[in-house]
């Protein structure tokens, strides 16, 4: 057997979405998958004039753990990283594509990704995995944190699917 | 196929969220972990690492020397799988293509760690995209590391992999879960024959029984011989026989 990493491949099987339009106008998916955003660690970014901070909260259920094998925070390239609050392995599979779509820009453009293009097309995945067939919406919400070749301080969350950039973004278990 | 837009019962039949944001399908996998009736652990000390399994022979027909849920994935690293056997099989089968094709496009073996986080993110896509179900089985690996020496890590259905000091999976994985703290509590940093006692002891504990050499499967690593290897069933009745000393 082999396994495609091909995701309309994949979805062939399955040629409707899963997440669909509720009488009512909402796509309840993406609400569930909010939910469960919800229930995760909380994390925070603040950003100042001289550059961002991201904190997330790492607490092990037991001593059994090993945390020093629990990364919440990843780098994405050099000059940027993100965490996240959710599902632990969806943030995973994201920072693989993040990392894979900065070195994609860096082969095309010879220099280093801007954070609101990385964001961009992160959160461009994320949308694809609420509209194409046979898979779910991600757990998760990312924030992203970096610094651009002009040494802009660069800061975004994505959101509920959405981009939002920010000065201050707190973001809490709540919300 | 019109649904009317809620998740219309389906969020229990394939990977999609439930209303409170949970996968109904994942938390069944983990259920389906104890349908097999077996437990495992793992330990980890200072320098070395063993998991220790039950070795239930279904019946008397069976072939006994053909029935192990140990397994070897590379040189330095195995693991032990605790839950269907079919669904183990596939993942271990996975986990040594993995490995070898990790071995061809890099030249050095696939270290434990990224063995792991490999299946772990195939498992993943189990839960998120809906044409393979989960895996109803739990992975713990363990093996020898030339940078970080004896490491012991563990996979399950949701995708969600970490390293352990000690660990267990099966029917009896909380009790065992709570003896390994209080072990772990007082002694992180165990010698090799220390990691040994304390997994039998546990294993040991939490079934209320003790082991004829047959029913048990232990296998080690170690800065010593970092060969992942079983333990022959002399070297476990040793080990048997040191534990009911001490006690």
């Amino acid at each position: 057997y082999y396994i495609t990493n091909n995701l309309s491949a994949m979805s062939e099987r399955y040629s409707f979405s899963l997440t669909t339009f509720s009488p009512s106008g909402k796509l309840v998916q993406i609400e569930y998958a909010i939910a469960a955003v919800a229930a995760g660690a909380p994390s925070i970014g603040i950003k100042s004039k001289t550059g961002v901070v991201l904190a997330a909260e790492k607490k092990t259920k037991s001593i059994l753990y090993d945390d020093t094998t629990i990364t919440k925070m990843e780098m994405i390239t050099k000059h940027c990283g993100m965490t996240y609050s959710g599902m632990g392995p969806d943030f995973r599979l994201l920072v693989r594509k993040a990392r894979k779509i900065a070195q994609q820009y860096y082969l095309q453009f010879d220099e280093e990704i801007p954070v609101s293009q990385l964001v961009q097309r992160l959160a461009n995945v994320m949308q694809e995995y609420t509209h194409s067939g046979g898979v779910r919406p991600f757990g998760v919400s990312l924030l992203v944190a970096g610094l651009t070749r002009t040494h802009h301080i660069s800061y975004s969350a994505i959101l509920r699917g959405r981009i939002s950039l920010g000065k201050l973004l707190q973001w809490e278990r709540t919300m | 196929m019109s649904r009317g837009g809620s998740s219309a019962g389906f969020d229990r039949s394939i990977t999609i969220f439930s209303p409170e944001g949970r996968l109904y399908q994942v938390e069944y996998a983990f259920k389906a972990i104890n349908q097999s009736g077996l437990t495992s652990i793992g330990v980890r000390g200072k320098d070395s690492a063993c998991v220790i399994t039950q070795r239930k022979i279904p019946d008397k027909l069976v072939d006994e020397e053909t029935v192990s849920h140990i397994y070897r994935v590379t040189k330095h690293a195995g693991c032990v799988m605790t839950g269907m056997i079919a669904d183990s099989d596939m993942q271990v089968s996975r986990a040594r293509y993995e490995a070898a094709d990790y071995k061809y496009h890099y030249g050095y073996e696939m270290p434990p760690d990224m063995i792991s986080k490999r299946l772990a993110d195939i498992g993943q896509s189990y839960t998120q995209i809906a044409h393979m179900r989960p895996l109803g089985c739990c992975l713990i690996m363990i093996g020898w590391d030339e940078e970080k020496g004896a490491q012991l890590y563990r996979v399950d259905p949701a995708g969600f992999f970490c390293g352990f000091r000690a660990c267990s999976a099966g029917t009896k994985q909380t009790e065992s879960n709570n003896y390994l703290e209080k072990k772990i509590k007082k002694n992180s940093m165990m010698n090799e024959s220390e990691v040994i006692q304390t997994a039998i002891a546990a294993l040991s504990s939490v079934l209320a029984a003790d082991f004829k050499p047959s029913e048990v499967e232990i296998a080690l690593v170690s800065d010593r011989d970092p060969v992942f290897r079983k333990l022959t069933e002399t070297e476990i009745d040793e080990q048997l026989n040191i534990l009911s000393e001490r006690d």
